[in-house]
């Protein structure tokens, strides 16, 4: 709907002009008395949220065919940029925090201090890196081979591939050893409940595993006690009680999201952050 | 964006003005009970044990963006931090999003000025981590062992990084207690955690701390919608399995879903 501005003068013009405007609004917005704000903000969320609900809701022309057209739909991508927009806001504001808490460490000489100044090194080289390789790769030489990549994307490289995936996925597989305990504790058995879970994990874990279809292999596919096998078991287990369990739950979650959005898109909720008052 | 189709409509209308007419109930004056829950009366307990150990608390709202499951629970982690702040304990809350960040700062410093003690809160205690998952939860575990917490809340939407949480909060002998919507997330924090507040519980938290009107009301008409719902699935269950015998009934079918 909204085309990008080409002129770049005038591409930096409008959004000088739109964070003056954003910041005058704040300016207003935070020194109006407490009512008028909270009326102001009222007002913005019902229309905010108005437009959703609104884009989903008016049909497609598959069930009612009067209404085809879509008019808010146009809307959807530009809304979507303005609110990635504002949310960009916070990310300075975030890593200032993360900054003073960690100058903090350092300043203070606080237990693992040196953790902190890990991070500003990390950070700072991080920053460089890929400011480097997204606008100069070329920076000290150029590759002479097709599959060659140059200082700057072998840094890259190292520090992205090679460091922080390679990290993450080292948290990630220290979920295997909790899992171990967490299951430990879980199938303690203790009482009726713990028991009978124990059982269901077990018919389960032995249906997912060749050696639990294994033990149970003999019992033959037109016989009466087919079910006894441990995959006919667990895929019974798992469709039959997990599913509608989960469902169940999960009809739970959705009323009660519904509510939590009404309340707050009607302004009704009266949190701490929504203000006590209005 | 994918478009409603009537079914859609029909629904999200019907469990609204349930909810809206619960709400209203309440405020008209209506008594309305809500039985309690023990995770939310362990919260308390929780904070107290932490005060004191002469330790700090820390509230994670996992992997919370701008979603209606964060403002949950954030609403759940003013209501800690209030307790918190009574007896000028520490809340710490680190969190995955920056625009959250900027709300759960407010949010506490907002709870800590209500109980009357606003020199309490330190700002450097809500914490931006990383916007990654991994890192956000190696963050959360290293707070864990250096700031030696006795009470550990997990509420909001979580992933993988549950049990990491969890299990190390077990293992540095916290009292934990637990609330998501994430269904996968929460046999994990069962097996880890003391209390485990689960699915639509998550959502009625807040009415059961606060006992505002429109909370009680907002709860009761969710329990409205669920015997709605539950009528309607069995209707539609009813519907559907005539519909294979009568050609009548699937048109009908064919016409709520959008011709699906």
């Amino acid at each position: 709907m909204f085309q990008p501005v080409e002129n770049t003068i005038l591409n930096i013009a409008l959004m000088i002009l739109s964070v003056l405007v954003s910041v005058v609004f704040l300016a207003v917005l935070h020194n109006v008395p407490p009512n008028l704000r909270m009326r102001v903000i009222m007002v913005i969320t019902f229309i905010a949220g108005l437009y959703y609900p609104l884009e989903f809701f008016i049909p497609d022309g598959t069930a009612l065919t009067p209404f085809r057209n879509r008019y808010l739909t146009p809307f959807l991508n530009p809304i979507g940029d303005a609110v990635a927009v504002m949310a960009a806001f916070t990310v300075g504001i975030g890593i200032t925090n993360l900054c003073i808490v960690h100058a903090r460490n350092i300043s203070q000489r606080r237990e693992g201090w040196g953790n902190s100044v890990v991070f500003f090194i990390s950070m700072i080289i991080m920053f460089v890196v890929t400011l480097a390789n997204r606008y100069a790769p070329n920076l000290f030489c150029t590759a002479t081979a097709e599959n060659m990549m140059t200082p700057v994307q072998a840094a890259f490289s190292v520090m992205f591939e090679g460091v922080y995936t390679a990290l993450n996925a080292t948290v990630f597989s220290l979920l295997a050893f909790f899992i171990t305990s967490a299951a430990y504790r879980a199938f303690r058995i203790r009482t009726a409940e713990a028991a009978l879970l124990m059982v269901g994990a077990l018919i389960v874990m032995l249906g997912q595993v060749p050696v639990g279809m294994w033990l149970t292999h003999w019992i033959p596919d037109e016989s009466i006690f087919r079910f006894l096998r441990f995959e006919v078991l667990s895929e019974w287990l798992l469709a039959n009680i997990n599913m509608p369990a989960q469902r169940g739950i999960l009809f739970g979650v959705w009323v009660g999201a519904l509510a939590m959005a009404l309340r707050i898109w009607l302004s009704l909720e009266r949190g701490g952050y929504f203000g006590r008052q209005f | 964006m994918e478009h409603a189709q009537l079914i859609h409509l029909l629904v999200i209308g019907v469990v609204s003005t349930l909810i809206l007419y619960g709400i209203l109930s309440s405020l008209r004056g209506k008594e309305l009970f809500i039985r309690r829950l023990a995770g939310i009366d362990a919260i308390e307990e929780a904070v107290g044990r932490a005060t004191e150990m002469g330790r700090p608390i820390l509230f994670s709202v996992g992997l919370g963006g701008v979603e209606i499951e964060t403002f949950q629970a954030l609403a759940i982690a003013s209501h800690v931090a209030r307790l918190a702040a009574r007896y000028r304990n520490r809340v710490i809350l680190p969190v995955i999003d920056t625009v959250i960040y900027t709300i759960a700062e407010e949010a506490l410093r907002e709870a800590y000025a209500e109980a009357g003690h606003p020199e309490a809160f330190r700002p450097e205690d809500v914490r931006f981590l990383s916007g990654s998952q991994f890192a956000y939860a190696s963050g959360v575990i290293g707070i864990m062992n250096r700031e030696k917490v006795a009470a550990n809340f997990f509420f909001g939407p979580f992933a993988a990084e549950s049990l990491i949480l969890a299990e190390t909060g077990q293992a540095i002998g916290a009292i934990q207690i637990a609330g998501t919507a994430s269904i996968l997330q929460v046999p994990f924090f069962i097996a880890a955690c003391d209390y485990t507040i689960i699915g639509e519980e998550f959502y009625a938290a807040s009415a059961y701390l606060s006992r505002d009107p429109i909370h009680l009301g907002s709860v009761v008409g969710q329990d409205y919608s669920k015997i709605a719902l539950a009528a309607f699935t069995f209707t539609g269950m009813i519907i559907a399995t005539l519909a294979t015998r009568w050609a009548e009934l699937n048109g009908l079918l064919k016409f709520l879903t959008g011709g699906q």
